[in-house]
């Protein structure tokens, strides 16, 4: 794919309207492709930039010169007897973001409107919560195989409490409030469980999602059996198994997993999966050496002994220093000096970096040596 | 559209039952409630007019047109949608219906698309940044200008833009990939 033509599928890709087989190829490109990654940054910068640029003020209050243009009969009366202060209430969360998609609802109530809706058209939705329509949710397009494209534009709103779950041939796309959109792959479940200003929150329970987030870090959730995904900034895809396992898959920026205190730091190119029980993985990159993935996946069942430990770290390339960094924290406080050893004859620790506050998993000195691995993920 | 929350200021932290009072007194005649609903919206009807027209003069003149055009057409509210909502249609038709009375001052503002072309290095801080962004916006070419404000600040989609500015969709889509390019260069990142 020539990169010039690549970029306009950025935008594509942001706006929501790259989907299917094309946007599969374009992800693969964006692995491969620096200079699209980096475009895709700046634009999702520049969206979260733009919406949050402040109001301006006019320079002058000119109230006077429209109040004389104002005059007509009956100008002067004054209906409210008391004019209550401007402000004077704590606003809610999201006012008015779907405006013109709520007005689409007729008001037997959201809930019953999208199951008449769907079940008009024959798509494969289920409501299956009884809990009250929330006052803010997200709007949902319906995209179904089978020359149903045409009805793309049927629109619906998934509220806060509501689960909906996509059969083999459908796939909806969700906008989240302002801050991006969430592709829901056929044969998956979703519940919406927090939509409010500060948090964005939905459930996985089964299936596959693809997220686009343009929004500050730590806004946008994921919960899923196995772990939850922290939006930092990203594009991926996420995946949950009829057991519950979990696998991440990151194309720009970065997710963390979290499960119980356990944090995997996902960067664009990386996978990381994850397990009930046991949460998420150790992350790495899908090209490492065979043995290296296979001596992870042993650390990450509880199941390493020396032997696979010692091999993982002989296996690893300064790419790999993604996932070495992370066994800091997944082995034995005795096999930390092993994993300090090769992580810094690989890059070298930086200064303000201690061979014992690394033992002591000294989160400063870790985020600084992190920092000067990035470079090489 | 969807109404970015971001530059819902003194609106959204604004009772909407009080909102509906003083339009209903509004409607009836009475300025100082139509008084206070200029005092909640002029910023973020402002803003609009500055982002889009790039000139705090010309800006100023069509905010004031846009609050006795909407006193006048005050009674064809019908409360079909929230007020702002209708003030705010209003305001974007009369910033376009500017632009296409003032071809002359439209050419003229249009002259400063060398600014877009500054490199801005360095670290910024925020507020920096927003300066930045600002002018690096307001040195946009017409089109890209009015596409990038409408979808990316306003929450306007591209079938929507394109209605408005009597264009195609894929014409707008290329606008504003054109603007993402330009404010690339402009801001040096």
């Amino acid at each position: 794919m020539i990169c010039n033509e690549a970029q306009k599928k950025v935008d594509e890709l942001v706006d929501g309207s790259l989907v299917g087989r094309e946007r599969d190829e374009f992800e693969r490109h964006l692995l491969g492709c620096p200079e699209c990654r980096s475009y895709l940054d700046w634009v999702r910068w520049l969206s979260v930039a733009a919406r949050a640029l402040p109001e301006m003020a006019p320079a002058r209050d000119f109230w006077q010169d429209i109040s004389g243009e104002l005059a007509e009969p009956g100008a002067s009366v004054v209906c409210l007897a008391d004019h209550k202060a401007i402000g004077s209430r704590r606003r809610s969360p999201l006012p008015d973001i779907h405006l013109y998609r709520r007005a689409l609802i007729p008001r037997l109530g959201k809930a019953a409107a999208l199951v008449c809706i769907l079940l008009a058209f024959g798509f494969a939705l289920m409501l299956v919560s009884d809990e009250p329509v929330a006052e803010t949710g997200w709007s949902v397009k319906w995209e179904s195989q089978g020359g149903a494209q045409e009805r793309g534009d049927l629109a619906a709103q998934l509220s806060v409490g509501q689960m909906m779950e996509t059969d083999s041939r459908s796939t909806a796309h969700i906008e989240i409030a302002s801050i991006g959109q969430v592709e829901v792959r056929p044969n998956s479940r979703v519940r919406l469980v927090e939509s409010h200003e500060n948090e964005q929150r939905m459930a996985l329970e089964k299936g596959v999602i693809r997220a686009l987030i343009l929004a500050p870090p730590r806004l946008f959730f994921v919960e899923t059996p196995s772990a939850l995904a922290v939006d930092l900034g990203c594009a991926y895809e996420l995946s949950v198994d009829e057991n519950g396992n979990g696998k991440l898959e990151v194309t720009s920026g970065w997710v963390a997993l979290e499960y119980d205190g356990i944090e995997s730091l996902v960067p664009a190119g990386a996978v990381c999966t994850s397990r009930p029980g046991r949460g998420p993985g150790t992350p790495h990159f899908p090209d490492a050496a065979p043995g290296f993935k296979a001596a992870l996946a042993e650390i990450d069942a509880g199941s390493a002994g020396t032997a696979a430990i010692e091999a993982a770290l002989a296996g690893a390339r300064l790419r790999d220093t993604l996932s070495v960094w992370h066994l800091f924290a997944r082995v034995e406080p005795r096999v930390r000096p092993a994993v300090y050893d090769r992580l810094s004859a690989l890059v070298p620790a930086p200064e303000g970096v201690t061979r014992e506050g690394v033992m002591q998993l000294d989160p400063t000195m870790l985020s600084l040596w992190k920092g000067e691995l990035q470079a090489h993920w | 559209m969807s109404i970015n929350p971001a530059l819902m200021g003194n609106q959204g932290a604004s009772d909407p039952e009080e909102v509906r009072e003083w339009v209903a007194c509004a409607q009836a005649g009475d300025t100082a409630a139509y008084e206070r609903l200029y005092r909640i919206y002029v910023r973020r009807i402002y803003s609009l007019c500055y982002r889009m027209l790039a000139e705090s003069d010309w800006a100023e003149e069509v905010t004031q047109e846009i609050f006795i055009k909407a006193w006048t057409a005050l009674r064809s509210f019908r409360n079909e949608s929230s007020f702002f909502s209708w003030l705010y249609r209003l305001a974007v038709n009369r910033v376009l219906g500017s632009i296409r009375e003032n071809r002359r001052r439209v050419a003229r503002v249009f002259t400063a698309e060398d600014r877009v072309l500054e490199q801005h290095p360095g670290r910024r801080t925020s507020t920096e940044e927003n300066l930045d962004l600002e002018l690096a916006i307001a040195g946009l070419p017409e089109r890209a200008r009015l596409v990038f404000v409408l979808y990316e600040i306003e929450g306007y989609r591209h079938d929507e833009i394109a209605a408005l500015l009597g264009v195609a969709e894929g014409t707008c889509k290329a606008q504003l990939h054109r603007a993402r390019l330009l404010l690339r260069k402009a801001l040096g990142r």
